[in-house]
């Protein structure tokens, strides 16, 4: 089967600086391809290469199985939402939605039927006839939404479409955008920094970090199973956890030790690669507490405690180590000074101090005196 | 791609002008003929663009410095001409003011597309001459009678028709500055005749001034300042002075009849109080008609405007005396440019029917000007006009006393450092003595260069 | 409630018609000056009503020059140059602003440079190419020395460059590129500068005295401010009258011009907000 999308092998450089180093990426037909990468990771970069509107110094780009790498982006049969939309302003909504069918020397009829059967889906029939500048910002979103739709391309490549909007507007956006491209089914590269947009809108996700793919893989498996220290950190709110820790192997088990507790691995050959010394990653949600003493276990002074409604964040220190967790809201007295981790329970991530690759990834169990 | 398009539109502008060069392609030998044509007429057997075989055509160009309606008097004169003369054809061409002819003609020496005839200000003979443009006239005159031709001529106006002691120009629409007085506010004043020496002048001056709070509301006398000079000749001439020596190379400025001259005009400005310290030269004649000023120093030229717009009684009389009377006159000239001999020949015929006494006498009445020859005004209707104005006979009267208006070649960066100057010292910023001085030292330079 | 902005609005007006003053006095100035007979012209005490209304001057005054022949001369002279100008001024403006190419900058510099060059510098020099391309006392010489302007290719330049890139990438997506994202898209955008710089050559060369004084020589080619330019006299006095009479019927055409673009330039440039 042809991808939808095949990014082989792409550089690109300004002058001495490697913008993108060798990247490669699949997207298949009706995939929501999301890139996310912090600003100036070069995602946006890469999209307008895929778009053509940038060239690559290395590479192949092809839609639908076809090489189109040096096809100008105008015969590329993509259609592109930009961040600030890029409405023609001197246009009325309807002309925007028309002008690149009418380039293309569409019949008229075909062009009405296009453009109603959009604006109703997007339900901006209503304004069809304002000019961008009388439209607030999410029915300007659409009208974007609506240039691209009625182009009926191969590919939607989509650049922070919702970054401009407010909160409670983006999150009904990104609803509707996810419910508009499964009914579309076309294939869709997204880009973003934000991971909620990420994680809720990708079918698959690309972490992108200096010009280089950091990790592909669907957003949740990316989530658990981070292929490196920055992936763990980036995805997350809030962030992963990072301490140091050394390893300790024993007969039957081998255990982890930090400066907030240990925590013993079921097995001995889990953690067999693992190093001596090693960083261990772990996120808020995947620490287990209790505000009773556990014996043999560090406390840990509580700094402050946050309610969120169903889950309290709270923020503890030992010695010279800053711990964020996130816990059921029962777990604790919001006026807890102390508290102790249970390490059974706790899903830990092990990563390579000099590379940051990840090691392993696991859930401590209770340790047993062998 | 980017490329391309760039290509594209380069190709797109030329293709816009293309069509408006095309035409240039055939006729450039036909174009630039204007200059050369003339010899073609000469050879009776080559026709050219005119009518008749045979006709020279005499290109004119002439400033209007007088107002609206000259040009077409101006227009009539030449048609009169041109039917009189079936064999010459003259093109009159209106070229602005003096200034805006010069620049043309410069222009016109550049690109070789100069006219055959034009009229020039006076001192514009100094600064054409030496490009070699010119033609002398002393053959033609000698032709038509040597002195006996010239002597047709006041000699006064002639004056400045000379550079190194060969002749460029005939003297064509000329005018001396006098002395416009308001009859009605010297009766009212109580001042029964117009002033005859530099002390009347002053002492009327003075009792013709009016005040209101401490500001002046009339002005007893102005004495405008203009970039030629003119008024200031006139003064040192009557000190008995010359402004530059015969050579064209010293000037005189430093003499005392200058400097007498120079605090003569500072007493009335900055003594009595009497006249404005700048009063600039379109101004003085306006402020004359609005009974802003008793008294103007200002050109013959103007007598026509004051009959139209006053309305009060005025006269004019020679500008008071100092130890004689005396003025440059100034005004412009007719001259002809280097062609073959054909068009100078029809050149000359027009210069001098233009300067005869039916036309000098034509053009005086309906612009101002003096009538250069004596012989019009014994015309019948020059006597008639003179007997309808009087006052012109003054400016006739005037010629006697009249003296050369400095020229010289670079002489117009003199002209302009005095009218400066003179413009600082009546402004207190710097003394009589010093600024004469100073002029005189940078010009002599200007004037060796 | 309502008293207040009804005074602050009274003050606005108030403001408004002082600051219009000094622009209309000199107007009034000389339509009634037009219309006085010569002896009015010059009182010791300004008059602000004329005695008697001399409307014999505008005859006077259009009969001193060929002016129906000078008016057919501007208008043909100045609409030739205006759409000169405004077809090479937006080209090269495009070029500067939106194509990459070598020396981009330093042409830029140089087109920059010309502006600062009066006529006075460059006037012989075209003069005497015209003389050798014999268009001297034509309509191609009033016109092609015109035919670009250096000011006008900055000021369309600078509206070009405002335009966002992220609409010519949407444009291009749409198969809008070079020469038809120019006019579909940077032309309409501009379209205030475009009108601020039509008014403005247009003031120019409808008004321009010095060029086709030196390059005309005949009635045929020559425009309305030569005909002007004969009633302004440097030893003797100007007939103001005539004058002002003339100035009134040169000056009309712009004034009518000016009256009815101004709805239009307002509501363009209420209309061209680009977003951000």
């Amino acid at each position: 089967m042809t991808h939808a999308l095949d990014v082989v092998n792409l550089t690109k450089s300004f002058g001495a600086t490697r913008v993108l180093q060798e990247v490669s990426l699949e997207v298949a037909e009706g995939e929501f391809f999301v890139l996310l990468g912090p600003s100036g990771c070069g995602k946006t970069t890469l999209l307008r290469i895929i778009a053509g509107l940038e060239p690559m110094s290395r590479g192949d780009v092809s839609i639908r199985g076809q090489r189109v790498t040096d096809t100008p982006a105008e015969d590329r049969d993509i259609a592109m939402v930009f961040q600030d939309y890029a409405l023609y302003p001197h246009m009325t909504a309807r002309q925007n939605l028309e002008f690149g069918l009418k380039r293309r020397r569409m019949p008229k009829a075909e062009i009405q039927a296009r453009v109603s059967r959009a604006a109703q889906t997007l339900g901006i029939d209503q304004l069809l006839d304002r000019k961008p500048r009388q439209l607030s910002g999410g029915q300007q979103q659409r009208v974007a939404l609506g240039r691209a739709i009625v182009r009926q391309p191969k590919l939607f490549l989509m650049d922070e479409p919702l970054s401009n909007l407010d909160a409670q507007v983006r999150a009904a956006m990104r609803f509707e955008l996810k419910r508009l491209q499964r009914d579309l089914g076309v294939a869709t590269v997204y880009v973003t920094h934000d991971q909620v947009e990420a994680m809720t809108l990708g079918d698959r996700m690309a972490v992108i970090n200096a010009g280089r793919i950091e990790q592909i893989g669907a957003p949740l498996d990316v989530y658990a199973k981070p292929a490196n220290l920055f992936v763990g950190r980036f995805l997350g709110n809030p962030s992963l956890n990072v301490f140091p820790g050394s390893i300790e192997r024993k007969s039957t088990t081998t255990v982890v030790c930090t400066p907030i507790g240990n925590f013993a691995s079921g097995s001995n050959g889990t953690l067999a690669s693992a190093t001596e010394k090693v960083d261990v990653g772990v996120r808020p949600e995947n620490l287990r507490v209790t505000d009773r003493e556990l014996p043999g276990v560090p406390p840990l002074d509580v700094l402050l405690v946050e309610p969120l409604g169903a889950e309290l964040l709270v923020y503890a220190r030992r010695e010279t180590v800053d711990v964020v967790l996130r816990v059921p809201v029962d777990t604790l007295p919001l006026d807890a000074k102390k508290v102790w981790i249970r390490s059974a329970g706790c899903h830990l991530h092990l990563f390579d101090p000099q590379t940051g690759q990840a090691l392993a990834h696991f859930t401590a169990v209770e340790e047993r005196e062998s | 791609m980017k490329r391309m398009y760039w290509l594209i539109g380069t190709l797109l502008v030329l293709a816009l002008l293309l069509p408006a060069c095309a035409p240039t392609a055939a006729p450039p030998p036909a174009a630039q003929g204007q200059p050369t044509a003339a010899p073609a007429t000469a050879a009776p057997s080559q026709p050219t663009a005119a009518p008749a075989a045979g006709k020279v055509t005499v290109t004119y160009w002439f400033p209007v410095d007088l107002g609206g309606g000259l040009a077409k008097v101006m227009d009539s004169m030449v048609a009169k001409f041109n039917g009189a003369h079936p064999n010459i054809e003259v093109k009159a061409v209106y070229t602005g003011n003096y200034d805006a002819t010069l620049q043309k003609i410069q222009a016109g020496q550049l690109a070789g597309n100069l006219p055959d005839v034009a009229v020039v200000v006076n001192e514009h003979t100094q600064t054409l001459a030496p490009l070699g443009i010119l033609e002398p006239l002393d053959s033609f005159v000698q032709a038509d009678g040597g002195k006996k031709f010239t002597d047709q001529y006041f000699p006064a106006l002639l004056l400045n028709s000379y550079l190194n002691g060969k002749m460029y120009s005939l003297p064509f629409q000329r005018s001396v500055p006098v002395l416009y007085y308001n009859k009605d506010l010297f009766d009212q004043a109580g001042i029964s005749k117009p002033p005859e020496t530099w002390d009347e002048m002053e002492q009327d001056a003075i009792k013709l001034t009016e005040k209101q709070g401490g500001q002046v509301s009339r002005w007893g006398i102005e004495v405008p300042l203009e970039a030629y000079n003119w008024i200031y000749y006139a003064f040192v001439y009557e000190a008995g002075g010359k402004i530059i020596s015969d050579d064209l190379k010293t000037l005189y400025l430093d003499q005392p009849p200058a400097i007498e001259a120079m605090n003569y005009w500072n007493k009335l400005v900055n003594t009595d109080h009497v006249t404005a310290a700048y009063t600039p030269w379109a101004q003085a004649s306006q402020d004359f008609a609005a009974q802003k000023t008793a008294m103007v120093i200002y050109s013959s030229g103007s007598q026509a405007f004051f009959r139209d717009s006053a309305k009060f009684k005025w006269s004019l009389v020679k500008i008071p005396q100092d130890k004689q009377y005396g003025v440059a006159p100034g005004g412009g000239k007719i001259l002809m440019f280097k062609k073959d001999a054909a068009t100078e020949k029809a050149a000359w015929e027009f210069m001098k029917w233009m300067t005869s006494p039916e036309e000098t006498a034509f053009w005086s009445m309906n612009s101002g000007y003096i009538a250069v020859q004596p012989a019009a005004w014994d015309l019948p209707v020059m006597k008639d006009y003179a007997k309808k104005y009087p006052e012109v006979l003054v400016t006739v009267d005037q010629l006697k006393n009249a003296y050369y208006e400095p020229g010289a070649p670079n002489y117009t960066k003199v002209r302009d450092l005095l009218h400066d100057t003179t413009q600082d010292i009546l402004s207190g910023k710097i003394s009589v003595t010093d600024g004469l001085k100073k002029v005189t030292q940078e010009g002599n330079k200007l004037l060796s260069q | 409630m309502g008293a207040k902005p009804l005074i602050l609005r009274a003050l606005t007006y108030l403001v408004l018609i002082l600051a219009l003053f000094p622009i209309l006095l000199p107007i009034y100035w000389m339509i009634i000056t037009a219309v006085k007979p010569k002896d009015e012209v010059f009182t010791f005490t300004p008059e602000w009503v004329p005695h008697t209304v001399a409307l014999s001057n505008f005859g006077l005054a259009w009969n001193s020059a060929p002016f129906g022949h000078y008016f057919i001369n501007s208008v043909v002279v100045t609409t030739g140059i205006i759409f000169l100008q405004l077809v090479t001024s937006t080209l090269a403006a495009y070029a500067l602003a939106r194509l990459r190419f070598f020396g981009r900058g330093v042409l830029f510099l140089i087109i920059l440079s010309a502006m600062i060059l009066p006529i006075q510098i460059t006037f012989l020099a075209n003069f005497v190419t015209l003389k050798n391309f014999g268009w001297l006392d034509t309509y191609q010489g009033l016109v092609i020395p015109f035919a670009a302007s250096a000011f006008g290719t900055f000021l369309l330049r600078q509206a070009f460059l405002a335009v966002p890139p992220a609409l010519e990438d949407a444009a291009r997506l749409d198969r809008c590129t070079g020469l038809s994202f120019l006019w579909n898209f940077l032309v309409p955008l501009s379209r205030p500068t475009l009108l601020a710089f039509t008014l403005v050559a247009l003031v120019a060369h409808w008004n321009d005295y010095f060029w086709p004084l030196i390059v005309t020589n005949t009635d045929a080619v020559r425009t309305l401010p030569i005909g002007l330019g004969m009633f302004i006299a440097q030893e003797v006095t100007t007939d103001w009258n005539l004058l002002m009479a003339a100035t009134l019927f040169v000056s009309a055409p712009l004034l009518i011009a000016f009256f009815v673009a101004q709805r239009y330039f307002i509501s363009s440039f209420m209309h061209s907000g680009l977003k951000g």
